[in-house]
């Protein structure tokens, strides 16, 4: 009973501080618009009541168009990665395993490369390859992770999948290399925004476009936190306890690859999500996946969205691309991981 | 030690302090006072007398290039060769004129069109589309060795920038290369035009095209006179992410002769091509927006509406969206300026009014018909 009360406080913290990260991003952004003013653009969408609300064109489309999809495709994406994150360094027994470990970064950044050189003008195409190849990418590069992984030997053995990972990254990476190279400035300064991530162009689309895979991986990760727990003992343990570990350990990995991919595919390489999340949540709420997943997608949201807030405002009017302000915060944090690893995992 | 105190020290010390000064501003003034002269008489019949100002200014931008040694001759200035050529942080002998010139520039290649230097010329890069004559070659400037360009026997090479160390690689070789980075205003490009006559021999030929350009830009400028003085205006350089240029560079340099303001300019912190945000670009509400990403990312007017929150612009809804070609922003040879800015005040000329609809009546003639102008309270209807 003493648990489960401790989880709730701590998802009641979790969800606290979310709603206060969302209402903080979008109140005090950079427009200068006031609290009322907000409150009056989001309601004017809202059923029933909206009609009750009036506000000016201009800070309608500032607070809809612009300002609430980049909230809450932060939340999405941060969530995804996260969690993913979390479900990674679970399945990997790593703490520094992140979403990107078998290959989703160079696959989707290859895909994404080749889009941005080959279909220099797909940006005003009616629909946008962009996010499909990075997607596409992505998954080819996780699927011959598998492939050369089962090839070197037993897919169970998870070192072999982690070497099989570095090296279709290493090979994606040399193709992308190879394209960026043979391409103009102009194509090279694309790539590296993407490289970078970035949720300043974000729209209702992107949302709506990434939001059954992330719904659907993070159920599935939820569901799964409590064998996460039980793979963290060992796989012949786990046996023991009537889990058969590579089999939880495949569709996790899917799962949490679907969704890094979907997430990717619209918001570009944002880098230390999935690694400063789920360790800020270790020292918080202990070890158990129990506790970490639900709050690592909480959390991650959260995260994701402040550092979103700081990348359009620290240099206001001009952005810093996310990867810059996740990095910039991460790499700090994780000299103090690596100092800590012991007594986390 | 005491520093001892010479007054007549300290006058030759402030004297030449004052002349520095002069001849870095001189310049700048004399353009200044040419394009208000010209301005304020707005008729044709005033070319003579215009055209001895012109001569001034150009006498102060050589009176510039020679205090700043960007051209310095040997012989006392007796013969025009050898001479050396200071630009892009690079110092350059020229031994004498040459006769084969690899251009790997597309706006050195119009410089040295207009100043007449074309017939030395034995090969330009694929992006230098004018002239149509120019001797186009497959190299594109990015080549990662000098080797690449020795079929061609070039005297001289013309870069826009050092990439791969080419300038290294091609001192080595005993070809002198000039580098003639992007101009950052309408003043550099003067500056190169006489700097590329003389390393070319045509010394009174690129005086005369300043002359000649000079000339063109403030007519061009004076036509559109102060209707656009105050609007302000938005240049894309890329959708996404939304990349822009301030009036600090070159295509800002020509908005600024019909005294317009870059929104950009709040942003240029660190650098003069900001990467803007878009809940920026919807509160400055441009008067005007330029898109210079037409043939890079293929953006036109009706894509640019259709981006989320875009619509509400004034812009957009006065139809003061226009598409240019990229080169508008990325080009500052003479061709393209004339062109650019002849361009800018024919849309200027015949569109400055629905520009300012607070100001004219089009506001009302739109609300007449049912139309929304400006930032009227909208109602949501559901």
């Amino acid at each position: 009973m003493e648990v489960t009360d401790l989880k709730t406080r701590h998802i009641l913290y979790a969800a606290i501080f979310v709603v206060g990260v969302v209402v903080f991003a979008a109140t005090t952004g950079p427009a200068q618009l006031s609290v009322l003013q907000v409150f009056q653009a989001v309601g004017v969408h809202l059923p029933f009541v909206g009609k009750d609300f009036h506000v000016s064109s201009l800070d309608e489309a500032l607070v809809w168009q612009l300002v609430m999809p980049r909230i809450c495709l932060g939340l999405l994406v941060g969530a995804m990665l996260a969690s993913a994150g979390a479900a990674y360094q679970g399945v990997f027994l790593n703490p520094l395993a992140d979403p990107y470990l078998l290959g989703v970064a160079s696959g989707a950044g290859l895909g994404a490369t080749i889009v941005l050189i080959f279909l220099p003008t797909a940006l005003s195409w009616s629909f946008n390859p962009l996010p499909l190849a990075a997607f596409l990418g992505a998954i080819v590069s996780v699927l011959l992770t598998f492939a050369l992984g089962k090839a070197a030997g037993n897919v169970r053995n998870a070192s072999s999948l982690l070497l099989a990972g570095i090296a279709i990254a290493a090979f994606f990476t040399a193709v992308q290399t190879f394209l960026q190279q043979r391409s103009s400035v102009g194509q090279i300064q694309d790539v590296y925004s993407w490289i970078l991530g970035s949720l300043a162009t974000a729209g209702w689309s992107d949302v709506t476009l990434i939001l059954p895979y992330v719904v659907l991986t993070v159920l599935i990760l939820v569901s799964m936190r409590r064998l996460l727990d039980v793979l963290a003992v060992g796989d012949i343990e786990a046996q023991s306890f009537g889990v058969k570990a590579s089999t939880v350990r495949n569709i996790i990995i899917a799962a949490a690859t679907l969704g890094t991919a979907a997430a990717v595919s619209v918001s570009g390489l944002i880098g230390f999500v999935g690694i400063i999340v789920p360790h800020m949540i270790r020292l918080i709420a202990g070890p158990s996946y129990k506790r970490i997943l639900p709050l690592s997608i909480l959390y991650g949201g959260g995260f994701l969205v402040l550092a979103d807030y700081l990348a359009r405002t620290v240099l206001y009017p001009e952005e810093v691309p996310l990867g810059v302000i996740t990095a910039f915060l991460g790499a700090p944090f994780f000299l103090v991981v690596l100092r800590t690893s012991k007594r986390l995992v | 030690m005491k520093k001892e105190f010479h007054p007549a020290a300290s006058v030759a010390e402030y004297l030449s302090k004052c002349v520095k000064a002069t001849l870095c501003v001189l310049p700048l003034l004399l353009l200044l006072t040419v394009n208000s002269a010209s301005a304020s008489v707005k008729s044709a019949p005033l070319q003579r007398g215009h055209a001895t100002a012109q001569d001034f200014a150009v006498a102060g931008l050589e009176a510039q290039i020679a205090h700043r040694g960007l051209v310095k001759t040997h012989n006392s200035g007796k013969k025009s060769f050898p001479v050396t050529i200071t630009s892009g942080g690079y110092r350059e002998v020229i031994p004498s004129r040459p006769t084969r010139i690899l251009c790997l520039s597309a706006s050195s290649t119009q410089m040295l069109y207009a100043i007449g230097a074309l017939p030395q010329v034995v090969g330009v890069d694929k992006y230098s589309i004018y002239p149509k004559s120019a001797p186009r070659t497959s190299f594109t400037g990015y080549e990662t060795s000098a080797e690449d360009y020795l079929p061609l026997h070039p005297d001289l090479v013309i870069l826009a920038f050092n990439e791969n160390s080419m300038v290294a690689q091609l001192n080595a070789l005993h070809i002198p290369v000039l580098v003639m980075p992007a101009a950052s205003n309408i003043h550099s490009a003067y500056i190169q035009l006489l700097q590329l006559g003389a390393a070319t021999g045509h010394v009174k030929q690129a005086k005369k095209e300043v002359v000649k350009l000079n000339s063109s830009l403030t007519h061009i400028a004076l036509r559109v006179a102060n209707r656009a003085k105050g609007l302000t205006y938005f240049i894309e350089l890329s959708p996404s992410p939304l990349y822009t240029a301030t009036s600090d560079t070159f295509i800002g340099s020509v908005f600024s002769l019909f005294k317009m303001k870059d929104i950009a300019d709040a942003a240029g912190h660190g650098s003069n091509y900001p990467q803007l945000n878009s809940s920026y670009l919807l509160k400055s509400n441009p008067d005007m927006v330029v898109l210079a990403d037409t043939v890079c990312c293929g953006q036109s007017p009706a894509l640019f509406a259709k981006r989320p929150g875009y619509s509400v612009l004034r812009a957009v809804r006065t139809h003061n969206v226009y598409g240019v070609n990229d080169s508008a922003a990325s080009e500052w040879g003479p061709h393209t300026l004339v062109e650019f800015a002849n361009y800018l005040s024919g849309v200027l000329l015949r569109k400055y009014k629905s520009m300012r609809p607070h100001v004219f009546s089009v506001r009302h003639k739109a609300a007449s018909h049912g139309g929304e102008s400006g930032f009227s309270t909208t109602k949501r209807n559901n």
